[in-house]
């Protein structure tokens, strides 16, 4: 009984793990920022070989 | 004396000894770190592979997610399969951590690792490992705002990797690991904050190589990337992916120290709570006295202490002689009932010294020894090599400076003369064109920096009532209208490319407001007009009427907007009047 508590416990805490990675991407997905982004360096470059 | 008295008394004394077996046999902060750097580097060669093989996958999956989760818009079932990857790699991450404690704590103390029997109570050690290491993290997160909370579940946390896979007769609990990380509250705290710096160290050094190696690429080898740029280097102090790489790279790195300094302290902890710290002071007693005897007879070579302690061996036997005669007829008188029993006590003192001696050199105990007497593995080699070379480069680098400095080199006026040196020492030119490169170049770059600030002084100045439209993402900031009265007033002006550009940006201005796409920094032309087709063929009324002729319209407008915007083609008044009126008809039809 005390083992399958400790099982049940783990098990809850790894979904609560879950759900946090769950809603940190979440988050991030619906906020994007200019990470990695280098958009604005390429602008930097000769107007000539910009593909926008 | 009462029996009151007397018990006070007693209780008295064994705190007092209590009291000063903690002084004298207490870890501290720093203790604890010497030996855990002491313990990573002499298990490095055969256990640090599981702390890395475990780490390493959880980093490795989450960067790469959080990078592409800020550029791609993806469904929850995708977002939902990452969040299970990352789940599985930190119960990967925590089980392995686990192990490698454990070994480290085998290897270097001889303490059985825990082998939970069958497969119900394996799960049951990894359900416990989960929830103690989950809520103790959440816990020191949480605490990080009374700041002293924050190490106490921290070490509770480490405590817990060694503590939960255990399923003997003790019963552990998530309180244990607490109360054992509260008995070294004071150590934790100090140990905590001695990590930072350790951590801001590493991670300076993680940063410096992030900046420089582009740069240098680009000087010596000509090699150009993005962030040899100056605009790619502001890009990437954008980038949280970077800050976020630059943390983990830190973390990585120090982590497994961190890890084996909790081994040791744990180690002490549990030798303070089973009596093994008493036992090892016991145990060391005849090895400080070898040591003792040894410093002592080194150090006593001299002449004057010899002669000095002969005499007093010489007086120190004629007082005593007195009293061995009387010592010597008292046991006359005993020896002949005696000297059976005392003959056994002799050997039993023996016996129990050859088992002190033995007890001794247990594992357990070696936490209390400054040295680790496992042979230097190709790790420790290595690093002693490299130590050894550097400390010769360094040597050679600092003779040659020293070499170059000017001797006897006298800067108070009206005493240049009575030095040796002289003028035309060339040790003198080669210190002055130094001094005279290092001033130049700290006034170019003075000027430069002037020259940087006065540009960015002028450019907002004569700019600042147009918003900056050559950033594709602003068309979302304003609507259509805003964008297409904009048009107008720069037509007016004569700025008729701005005004062309304009238009474009009210048509996606348009086009979004009206959900055929998304505007997005990192998005072309191209992009758009897929989306747009795509979403185009996708709406309810295709099947009835198709027109492919808006669509086109589309393409030729962006076309037209690439030609004028990159390339050579000079727009006249007219084109920017039809090219205004085409796109207010487009979206019109759409």
């Amino acid at each position: 009984m005390r083992r399958l508590r400790q099982v049940l416990a783990g098990l809850t805490a790894l979904a609560a793990l879950m759900a946090l990675f769950f809603a940190l991407l979440r988050w991030r997905m619906n906020t994007p920022e200019g990470h990695l982004n280098f958009g604005v360096a390429a602008d930097d470059g000769p107007p000539e070989k910009s593909n926008e | 004396m009462s029996e009151a008295a007397l018990a006070r008394a007693i209780s008295q004394r064994g705190r007092a000894a209590s009291s000063a077996r903690g002084h004298r046999n207490r870890l501290n902060a720093l203790e604890a770190l010497e030996r855990g750097f002491a313990l990573f580097k002499s298990t490095f060669a055969w256990e640090a592979w599981r702390y890395y093989s475990g780490a390493a996958p959880l980093v490795l999956c989450f960067i790469p997610m959080w990078v592409a989760n800020g550029q791609i818009r993806t469904s929850d079932p995708v977002l939902l399969t990452e969040a299970a990857l990352l789940t599985c790699a930190y119960l990967l991450r925590a089980w392995s951590v686990s192990n490698y404690m454990q070994r480290v704590r085998e290897r270097a103390f001889g303490v059985p690792r825990p082998r939970p029997e069958g497969a119900a109570a394996q799960l049951a050690a990894m359900g416990r490992l989960l929830a103690w290491k989950i809520i103790l993290s959440a816990a020191a997160l949480a605490a990080l705002t009374t700041f002293a909370g924050a190490p106490w579940c921290y070490s509770a946390c480490q405590f817990a990797s060694l503590e939960a896979r255990e399923d003997g007769s003790k019963r552990q609990t998530i309180s244990g690991c607490l109360a054992l990380a509260s008995q070294w509250f004071g150590g934790g705290l100090l140990l905590f904050l001695m990590l930072f710096p350790l951590w801001i160290a590493v991670w300076l050094n993680g940063f410096i190589v992030a900046l420089l190696v582009p740069q240098l690429l680009h000087s010596i080898f000509g090699v150009n990337t993005l962030l040899s740029t100056p605009m790619g280097v502001f890009a990437l102090f954008r980038s949280s992916a970077f800050w976020l790489s630059l943390f983990a790279g830190a973390w990585l790195a120090l982590d497994p120290i961190v890890k084996c300094s909790f081994v040791v302290v744990y180690q002490h902890l549990q030798s303070r709570r089973e009596g093994d710290d008493l036992r090892g002071l016991l145990a060391s007693l005849p090895r400080e006295q070898q040591k003792k005897a040894q410093i002592i007879a080194s150090t006593a070579a001299g002449r004057v202490t010899i002669g000095a302690l002969v005499v007093l061996a010489a007086i120190l036997a004629g007082t005593s002689t007195m009293a061995r005669a009387r010592a010597a007829q008292a046991a006359q008188a005993r020896s002949g009932t005696e000297t059976p029993a005392e003959i056994a006590r002799a050997a039993q003192i023996q016996k129990l010294r050859r088992a002190v001696d033995e007890e001794s050199r247990r594992a357990i105990y070696r936490w209390h020894g400054a040295e680790h007497p496992s042979p230097p593995t190709w790790f420790d080699k290595l690093l002693d090599k490299i130590q050894h070379q550097s400390e010769r480069a360094w040597n050679a680098f600092r003779d040659f400076l020293r070499k170059l400095w000017p001797r006897g080199l006298n800067l108070s006026p009206g005493k240049e003369k009575k030095g040796p040196w002289t003028l035309k020492d060339l040790r003198l030119w080669l210190a002055l064109i130094a001094i005279l490169t290092i001033g130049a170049g700290v006034v170019l770059f003075w000027l430069r920096r002037r020259r940087e600030v006065a540009a960015q002084l002028s450019i907002p100045m004569a700019t600042a009532p147009l918003p900056d439209l050559s950033d594709g993402a602003i068309a979302s900031e304003r609507s259509e209208d805003e964008w297409f009265a904009l048009a107008d007033r720069l037509e007016r002006e004569g700025e008729l490319r701005l005004a062309l550009r304009s238009v474009y940006l009210g048509l996606l201005a348009g086009l979004a407001q009206r959900e055929w796409l998304t505007i997005r920094r990192d998005r072309t032309n191209r992009d758009y007009l897929n989306e747009f087709t795509r979403r185009w063929h996708r709406r309810p009324q295709a099947a009835l009427e198709q027109r492919i002729e808006i669509p086109e319209k589309l393409r030729g407008s962006l076309r037209l907007f690439d030609r004028v915007w990159y390339g050579a083609y000079v727009p006249t008044p007219e084109t920017v009047a039809a090219y205004r009126q085409d796109q207010r008809e487009l979206l019109n039809h759409v």
